[in-house]
């Protein structure tokens, strides 16, 4: 008699690799404020900050 | 300054970091208090250097808030006084030595419409805003402190 063999649920679906979500910032969304150049160059050292 | 801006105050930096925009992290103000507590401990070299880089583009922005003279007086009343009235007990007066100067330094960066500061330490960040509140001028706004849950709405 074969044992039936499960799969967790963890093993089917492997969470993505953190990696692949937390060193970019999350989409902007319609609406949003521009930003200045300025601006914009502080949300990227930001990011590195965070992220480095 | 015609926007209503946010303060990040510094664990939002790392606990709330993948919930950030490139909006939250542009159209900010940035206190030089949060940039203390994220360098001055433990931290690697890289990572100084950037918040480092952050605090200078900041500066040029007019968007980085130093705490003035009066913001440190007020801020070491404020804290006596709280102790003073039994709000808060003696052991947690240096946890809120810091918390207070951001508020303090906040009000008086912006009066008019001052900066909402989104903290996890809503509890004791009430307590100062309410005391600088009560005491502020007429024409001015009235400090706000978010959560996360209420800022990222969780």
């Amino acid at each position: 008699m074969t044992k039936n063999k499960t799969v967790s649920r963890k093993k089917a679906n492997p969470p993505k690799r953190k990696k692949e979500f937390v060193d970019k910032f999350r989409s902007l969304q319609p609406g949003d404020v521009e930003l200045t150049e300025r601006e914009k160059r502080i949300a990227e050292l930001t990011r590195k900050a965070m992220f480095a | 300054m015609d926007i209503k801006r946010r303060i990040f105050d510094a664990n939002i930096f790392s606990a709330y970091r993948e919930r950030l925009t490139e909006i939250d992290a542009g159209k900010t103000a940035f206190s030089l208090v949060v940039f203390y507590e994220l360098t001055a401990t433990k931290i690697y070299s890289s990572k100084r250097r950037h918040w480092e880089m952050v605090i200078g583009e900041h500066y040029e922005n007019e968007t980085l808030i130093i705490p003035s003279f009066e913001d440190w007086v007020l801020a070491s009343r404020l804290v006596w006084k709280l102790i003073q009235e039994g709000e808060i007990h003696t052991n947690l007066a240096v946890a809120l030595q810091n918390d207070a100067l951001i508020c303090v330094s906040a009000m008086s960066f912006s009066p008019v419409v001052p900066p909402v500061i989104v903290t996890d330490d809503t509890k004791h960040f009430r307590l100062i805003a309410d005391y600088l509140n009560d005491r502020r001028k007429k024409d001015n706004g009235n400090l706000v402190i978010q959560s996360p849950k209420e800022y990222f709405k969780v």
